[in-house]
C-alpha cells in the first residue's frame, strides 16, 4: 500500500464520516461496487496528487492503484462474467448518490447540517494529534471560488443554482479595482501560532464554502460555535475589517461569548471617535480621557511598506493614546460588563482633577485644560463599561498600537492557506478546477483538496523544524527564506558587458 | 512645526540672529516632540509649562544635562512672549551654600593654645583630638562620634584614622598633628577620643567647642571650618589650584566623574601623599 493512499485511508477512518453515508444511500437491486470511503478514498488521492477536481480523475486515481489495493477497496471485482474493474460511470453514479444525500441547501446558499458535518470531521482529522491542541489561535478569511457554469442568462437561470454573483478584490497591485464573479465564497479557518508562542503548521481547522449570496462572517460564526461545542478551544481570532465592520451581534459578540480574543483589522468607518460613554471618548475599541489630544484618537495603521523611522513615529504616537485610556480594573463579567478607571488615578498621566496625579514626574503628559464641568468619569473612581459599548471594536490589544500589528501579524495565515491552494503548481481551485456544480459537490471536492493540502503543509513544517534543529545543533540560525530582492546595483551589475 | 516656531520665536523679539536662530532650534524641536504625541501646534498648547518638563526629560533623547538646561532656559523665554497666560512665575532663587573658608595657620596655632590650656586633662585632650581630626585629617562631626583612641594608628611610616562607621575609610594625618593627635589617642585607649561613652549620643562637640568661644581674637571653632583647613591644606600639597588652571575648569563636578572611575589608590601611597606636613 503507498503512502498516500495510508494516509488517505487514515484521515477518513478518523473522520470517520463514510459510514454514516453510506448507511442512508438508497440500497436494494444490485450491490453497488464503489463504496463511499472508496469514493471519497479516491477524491482524496485526486487531490493530493494535485490533480483537478473531476471526477474522471478520481476515476483514474483509484484505478491506478495497485492490485491489492483496487481488489481490497473494490475497485476491482470478481463477476460471473469475470473480473471488473470500475468505470466512470459508476463513479459518477456514487458521486451523485452522494450529493442527493448531503444536499439539502434549499436554496439557501449554506450547506445542509450533514455536508457541514462532513466538513468539520474530514478537516479536524486532517490535523494530526500532536497539533490539535498546540494553539487556539486562528486566523480566518474568505476568499473566492468561481464555478465552472456560465454566468445566469437574461432570464437570471444558471447550471449552477446554488452559485451567485459575488465581488473579489482588486487583481492587480497597482490602482486594480474589485470584479465581479460568479460562484461561491470559501471560507477558512488557520491554526497560527499563539501571540508568543512557538511556530505550528498553519493547518486548515474548519472550512465553509456558501453561495456569494450569503453574508460570510455571520455564516462562520455557527462553524465556529460547531467546534468549540466539539471542544476545541478557541483563544485569538484573527480576521480582516470585512469581518470586523459587520453588526456587532453577529460576529464579534457571538465569538466574544465562545471566549475568543479578537485581532482584527477596524474598518475605515470604524476608526476614530464614535461617541461618548460616562464622559469618556469610545474609541478604536477602547474609552479615552474626554482630554486626549484629538490626533491621538485619528491614528490609522501604518503603510504596509512604512519604515522604520515611520513605524518609530506611529508606536510613539499610540504609546501616548495609551496613556489616556481609560484602563481595564476588571475582567468582563458573565454578562459582558467590566470596569474602567481614569488615567491619572493609574498614574499615567498629570490632571488637575486628580490632585494626587500632579505630583507624578512631568514626564506624564499633562491635561492643560481639563473639562470645565468634569463628567462622571472624571469625578468617579471607576466607571462600569456595558458590553454594547465598543461592540463592534474592542479587542485584544490597543488599536492600532505595536503590539496589535504584531498580533495581527498572524493573520497572514489564512491568507497563505488560500494561497496554497490556489497555486498552479499543486492544486488550483481556479476556474475549471472542478467541473461538478452545486454547492454540496463542489464542497466536496474543496475540503478534499483543503486536507490534502493540510498534510503537503504538514510535511513541509516537519521537514523545515529537523532542518531547524540540525542548524542549530550545528551552531547555525535557523534558515530563513533568500532575499529576492533585486536593488538598482544588483540591475546595474547584471547589465554590465560580460 | 515651522509655523510654530516661527511664530512663537517672533513674538520674544529676539536681540541677534545667533539668538533668533537658537530659539528657532529649541522650538522647532518642541513641535515635532508635539506633533509625536499629538498635541496641537499652537503655543497655548506647546509652550504650557508641563509639556516644556516632558520635553526636556523625555523628548530630547541622549543629549547632555547643558543642552537641556540651555534647551529649557530659551523654551520659557519664548513661552513668556508668545504665551504669557501660560508661564507661571517661577520660585525665588535662594543663595547656594558655598564652601566654608579654611583657618589659617595662626588660628589653627591658637586654637590648639587654647587647648593645651584647658583646665582638665580630659578636656585637653578631647579638644586636642577634635582640632587635629579636624584640620588634620578633615572629618566631620559624623565621622568623630565613632572614633575611638585606638582607632588611630601608626601605618606606613605616617598616622591614620580608621573610619570604620558611616562613611568608612582610612584616613591619614597631616604630619604637624600626629604627636598631639597620638597623646588624645593613647589618653582615650578604647574611649571615643571626642568623649561620651554611647556611639549614638548627640552634640559630642557642642561642649568642647564652647570651651573655646568667648574670645575676641579668634572666630569661632567650626567643623566645617576645621575641614575645610584640612581640604585646603591637602590641596596646597597636591598642587590642585594649578592643575585646576591648567584643565581650564573652575569647579570640580566633572573632575569627579573622572576621578570616580580611576583605580582606587594604595593606602601607602595615600599616607605619602595626604599625611605630609
Amino acid at each position: 500500500m503507498s503512502g498516500r493512499l495510508r494516509w488517505a485511508e487514515a484521515v477518513l477512518d478518523a473522520a470517520d464520516v463514510a459510514a454514516p453515508i453510506e448507511a442512508r444511500l438508497p440500497t436494494g437491486g444490485r450491490p453497488r461496487q464503489l463504496s463511499v470511503r472508496t469514493l471519497l478514498v479516491g477524491m482524496l488521492l485526486a487531490a493530493a496528487d494535485g490533480r483537478p477536481a473531476h471526477l474522471v480523475r478520481v476515476h483514474r486515481a483509484l484505478v491506478g492503484l495497485a492490485v491489492a489495493d483496487r481488489r481490497r477497496l473494490g475497485v476491482e471485482v470478481q463477476w460471473r462474467r469475470g473480473r471488473h474493474t470500475l468505470t466512470y460511470r459508476q463513479v459518477e453514479r456514487t458521486f451523485g448518490l452522494v450529493v442527493g444525500v448531503l444536499d439539502a441547501t434549499g436554496g439557501d446558499g449554506a450547506p445542509s447540517e450533514e455536508l457541514a458535518a462532513l466538513t468539520d470531521e474530514l478537516c479536524e482529522a486532517s490535523v494530526p494529534t500532536e497539533w490539535k491542541e498546540a494553539t487556539t489561535a486562528l486566523a480566518v478569511d474568505w476568499s473566492d471560488l468561481e464555478t465552472w457554469a456560465l454566468a445566469p442568462r437574461s432570464d437570471g437561470v444558471s447550471a449552477d443554482r446554488d452559485a451567485s454573483w459575488g465581488r473579489r478584490g482588486p487583481t492587480t497591485i497597482f490602482g486594480g479595482r474589485d470584479e465581479l464573479f460568479f460562484g461561491y465564497h470559501p471560507q477558512v479557518a488557520t491554526m497560527v501560532r499563539e501571540e508568543h508562542g512557538p511556530p505550528v503548521p498553519e493547518l486548515v481547522r474548519r472550512v465553509l464554502l456558501t453561495s456569494c449570496k450569503v453574508d460570510p462572517p455571520p455564516a462562520f460564526v455557527a462553524v465556529l460555535e460547531r467546534m468549540a461545542t466539539a471542544g476545541v478551544a478557541i483563544g485569538d481570532v484573527l480576521a480582516d475589517s470585512g469581518y470586523a465592520h459587520r453588526v456587532a451581534s453577529r460576529w464579534a459578540l457571538p465569538l466574544r461569548r465562545l471566549g475568543a480574543r479578537l485581532v482584527v483589522d477596524l474598518h475605515p468607518s470604524d476608526r476614530g471617535p464614535k461617541g461618548t460613554h460616562a464622559g469618556a471618548v469610545i474609541a478604536n475599541g477602547n474609552c479615552y480621557c474626554p482630554a486626549t489630544p484629538p490626533a491621538l484618537l485619528t491614528l490609522t495603521p501604518p503603510a504596509p511598506r512604512a519604515g522604520a523611522a515611520d513605524l518609530a513615529a506611529h508606536d510613539a504616537k499610540t504609546a501616548e493614546a495609551a496613556r489616556y485610556k481609560l484602563g481595564r480594573i476588571s475582567a468582563p463579567d458573565a454578562d459582558g460588563f467590566h470596569r474602567v478607571s481614569c488615567p491619572a488615578l493609574a498614574h499615567k498621566l498629570r490632571c488637575p482633577l486628580r490632585p494626587a496625579s500632579m505630583n507624578l514626574p512631568f514626564d506624564r503628559p499633562e491635561v492643560t485644560e481639563p473639562p470645565p464641568e468634569p463628567p462622571r468619569c472624571c469625578v468617579q473612581q471607576t466607571v462600569t463599561v456595558p458590553p454594547e459599548v465598543n461592540a463592534k471594536t474592542a479587542q485584544a490589544h490597543d488599536y492600532p498600537s505595536a503590539a496589535h500589528r504584531a498580533s495581527y501579524a498572524r493573520r497572514t495565515g489564512s491568507e497563505r492557506a488560500f494561497s496554497t491552494i490556489k497555486d498552479s503548481a499543486t492544486t488550483d481551485i481556479g476556474r475549471g478546477w472542478c467541473r461538478v456544480m452545486g454547492l454540496t459537490a463542489i464542497t466536496l471536492f474543496f475540503v478534499c483538496a483543503v486536507v490534502a493540502r493540510n498534510e503537503r503543509v504538514h510535511a513541509a513544517f516537519q521537514v523545515r523544524q529537523a532542518e531547524n534543529e540540525r542548524r542549530a545543533a550545528a551552531g547555525l540560525p535557523p534558515k530563513t527564506r533568500r532575499r529576492r530582492r533585486r536593488t538598482i546595483g544588483d540591475l546595474v551589475a547584471s547589465a554590465a558587458p560580460p | 512645526m515651522a509655523g510654530f516656531a516661527r511664530q512663537a520665536v517672533a513674538a520674544c523679539g529676539p536681540p541677534s540672529p545667533v539668538r533668533a536662530r537658537s530659539l528657532l532650534w529649541a522650538c522647532a524641536r518642541l513641535g515635532s516632540f508635539g506633533e509625536g504625541v499629538g498635541l496641537e501646534p499652537v503655543p497655548e498648547v506647546l509652550l504650557h509649562p508641563s509639556v516644556i518638563e516632558r520635553f526636556v526629560m523625555a523628548g530630547l533623547g541622549e543629549a547632555p544635562e547643558t543642552r537641556r538646561r540651555t534647551v529649557r532656559t530659551n523654551l520659557r523665554h519664548v513661552a513668556r512672549y508668545a504665551a504669557p497666560a501660560m508661564s507661571a512665575p517661577g520660585p525665588p532663587p535662594l543663595a547656594r551654600q558655598r564652601a566654608k573658608a579654611p583657618y589659617s595657620p595662626a588660628e589653627i596655632a591658637a586654637f590648639l593654645a587654647l587647648a593645651d590650656a584647658q583646665p582638665t586633662a580630659g578636656r585637653r585632650h578631647r579638644l586636642g583630638a577634635l582640632i587635629c581630626a579636624g584640620a588634620g585629617a578633615g572629618l566631620t562631626g559624623a565621622d568623630l562620634r565613632h572614633v575611638r583612641g585606638s582607632d588611630v594608628v601608626r601605618r606606613h611610616g605616617g598616622v591614620v584614622i580608621v573610619v570604620a562607621d558611616g562613611a568608612a575609610r582610612v584616613v591619614p594625618v597631616l604630619a604637624p598633628f600626629h604627636a598631639r593627635l597620638l597623646d588624645a589617642a593613647g589618653f582615650a585607649g578604647e574611649g571615643f577620643i571626642v568623649g561620651g561613652r554611647r556611639p549614638d549620643r548627640r552634640n559630642v562637640t557642642a561642649g568642647l567647642v564652647a570651651s573655646v568661644a568667648g574670645g575676641s581674637d579668634l572666630p569661632r571653632l567650626e567643623l566645617g571650618r576645621l575641614r575645610a583647613t584640612w581640604v585646603a591644606t591637602c590641596a596646597t600639597h597636591l598642587g590642585l589650584r594649578a592643575f585646576f588652571d591648567a584643565a581650564g575648569v573652575s569647579h570640580s563636578a566633572h573632575i569627579a566623574d573622572v576621578v570616580a572611575s580611576l583605580p582606587p589608590p594604595e593606602e601607602t601611597e595615600a599616607v605619602r601623599l595626604l599625611g605630609g606636613g
